[in-house]
């Protein structure tokens, strides 16, 4: 801390003009998210311009050019069909992203909905909403989508619909404590006393200041929908070869480890470095929205 | 006693909701059931006697009191593939995944305890910030990855343990189960060391640390008589809640070492499949995830007897 910012004056004056910005220079946690954005970023980018990234096309077979180690031609070398491993795992970026990004998003849709309703209405609504939640917390997460894509057959729709149906429950459980505290608070009994629609108090009165919790929630679960996808497709119920995908990369190489340490190692490594940025853009965005105290 | 008792209602319409939710499972597969079940080789004859015995020329009402009264006589009907009853076949195989799920707890608490202590010990210096990166890179690891890359490393290059398997005594279940253990420990380390860390650094801060330390007892008589028996409380509570992620673990875990678990019975069903394995392990992972949960419950309060609850 520099002496200016610690005159309280000089901080009231920066804070008053930009407190964003002014956070953004001082406020707690803001290296961890300067590199998670960094991070996240640079992943973002490489599966938005996978088409444009990727040397290779990350499907054609050139058998001619198999298991060839990491070089400058072939980054992360090839597989056991001779495919660029950098290409896959570039457009494997996009899949993975791609689906954690939508399949958190459709559970924070459904999860805060029903939390919200739950909690604003109470009594009967509630109960419901709290038995539908035991329920689905209490079949593991994997356990649940395995049996849901047994029965419904292996598709993109198909997870989509798993993940949402299974993942909601922390969404709601947050938006409706979040809900039941604000509900007696002043401003909404002063839009009730203003004879406002409950549609209107829960849509533009309760719910902008209900929806951070939640959304600061939807960045660490992207974390573990990522972990889960990916695991999905490793054990063969995800994305089906030769659809390059960080999961599948890695339970295709599994036999050829011996002779090709390469083909698992990098798909790995881009599951870890995605999670481990939107750990940190997560956890530095809770650190940065959080009053501070003291 | 009155909240646990409301947990005991509650938990058991969630235990019959649950066998609601397996029961209405075959009946989102698209077509009919029994054909898919039974592949394309299937006679007219033996569809219909499948179909007969699993109820599913009756009313929906009818099939679900078939299904819940056959329930309570421990039958989950039996197996496509193994021609066994399912019940036992899903018991058989849990012993090696409780195994498991207990291996793991043991050594993500011996990792988990020392580095919170030492994370929370020297806070804000070099050795917590490390801790503290390793927990988010933990967390981040995917467990399909790095068992593979174990077994490439410790099973396949210099053969310290079985590349996969169970063993057949307790000293080679330990053996063949150290590194699938070792595996889902690594993230549970990571949840428990965060959880553990905040919690000392918390207690540290307490009055009482400070008189205890004032009366001249010894640093690591504070450190681990006074402070961290007060801090375990919240990670006995963090393991009950992390439970159900860890059973979710196993199933991905015991695939990648080929552990005659319950959760590898599952994957393999699902390609063969063989339905009534699917809907057995999901009943029983829940009612093992509802009890455990309740069980948490009763035991929270006697180990930190500052809740109490009414």
């Amino acid at each position: 801390m520099s002496q200016i910012a610690t005159t309280p004056v000089q901080t009231q004056v920066a804070r008053i003009r930009s407190p964003f910005a002014f956070r953004l220079r001082r406020g707690k946690g803001r290296g961890k998210l300067y590199v998670g954005t960094l991070i996240v970023g640079a992943i973002a980018v490489l599966a938005i311009f996978s088409r444009v990234i990727a040397p290779f096309d990350p499907i054609t077979q050139d058998l001619t050019s198999q298991f060839l180690p990491p070089s400058h031609a072939h980054l992360f070398g090839t597989d056991q069909f001779g495919r660029d491993v950098f290409s896959r795992a570039v457009y494997a970026a996009s899949l993975d992203l791609q689906i954690a990004f939508l399949g958190t998003l459709f559970c924070m849709l459904l999860g805060v909905s029903i939390g919200v309703v739950a909690g604003y209405f109470g009594g009967i609504v509630d109960l419901i909403a709290g038995r539908l939640i035991d329920v689905v917390t209490a079949i593991p997460g994997i356990v649940a989508i395995i049996a849901l894509i047994a029965a419904l057959g292996s598709s993109m729709l198909n997870l989509y619909i798993a993940l949402a149906v299974t993942g909601w429950t922390a969404y709601a459980r947050l938006a409706r404590g979040e809900v039941i505290a604000a509900k007696n608070l002043q401003y909404v009994q002063a839009s009730r006393a203003l004879g406002y629609t409950n549609r209107r108090i829960v849509l533009r009165h309760i719910l902008p200041n209900v929806i951070t919790p939640p959304l600061l929630f939807w960045i660490t679960d992207m974390v573990g929908t990522v972990l889960l996808v990916t695991a999905l497709s490793y054990l063969g119920l995800g994305p089906q070869p030769p659809t390059p995908e960080w999961g599948a990369m890695i339970s295709e190489a599994q036999p050829f480890m011996l002779m090709a340490w390469w083909v698992p190692l990098f798909p790995g490594l881009g599951i870890v470095i995605a999670g481990i940025g939107l750990g940190l853009l997560g956890d530095g965005l809770a650190d940065f929205l959080r009053p501070e105290v003291g | 006693m009155r909240y646990l008792g409301g947990r005991c209602i509650s938990s058991a319409i969630a235990l019959l909701l649950v066998t609601f939710v397996v029961f209405f499972l075959v009946h989102l597969i698209p077509g009919d059931p029994v054909s898919v079940m039974l592949g394309q080789h299937a006679t007219p004859s033996t569809v219909a006697a499948l179909r007969h015995a699993m109820g599913f020329d009756q009313p929906l009402f009818g099939q679900y009191w078939l299904f819940m009264s056959k329930l309570f006589s421990g039958n989950l009907g039996d197996s496509i593939s193994y021609q066994q009853p399912v019940f036992g076949l899903v018991l058989g195989r849990l012993q090696a995944t409780l195994f498991l799920v207990a291996y793991s707890i043991v050594l993500s608490l011996l990792l988990a305890v020392p580095s919170a202590l030492i994370a929370a010990v020297f806070r804000e210096k070099p050795v917590d910030y490390a801790l503290r990166m390793g927990f988010l890179v933990a967390i981040a690891l995917p467990s399909f990855w790095i068992g593979t890359l174990l077994i490439y490393q410790f099973s396949l290059k210099i053969h310290l343990f079985p590349v996969a398997g169970y063993g057949d005594t307790f000293t080679g279940h330990l053996s063949s189960l150290f590194l699938p253990a070792f595996t889902l420990a690594l993230g549970q380390w990571a949840i428990l060391g965060r959880n553990l860390r905040s919690a000392l650094i918390d207690v540290l801060q307490l009055p009482y640390v400070e008189f205890a330390r004032m009366k001249g007892l010894r640093g690591s008589t504070v450190l681990f008589r006074h402070v961290l028996r007060t801090s375990l409380g919240s990670t006995v509570t963090i393991i009950g809640i992390n439970l159900s992620f860890l059973i979710a673990g196993t199933v991905v875990v015991e695939h990648v070492f080929s552990i005659p678990g319950s959760g590898n019975l599952l994957v393999n069903a699902v390609f063969s499949r063989d339905y009534p394995i699917v809907q057995g392990v999901t009943l029983v992972y829940a009612t093992l995830v509802i009890l455990i949960n309740l069980v948490t419950d009763f035991v929270y309060p006697a180990l930190d007897p500052r809740v109490a609850l009414t």
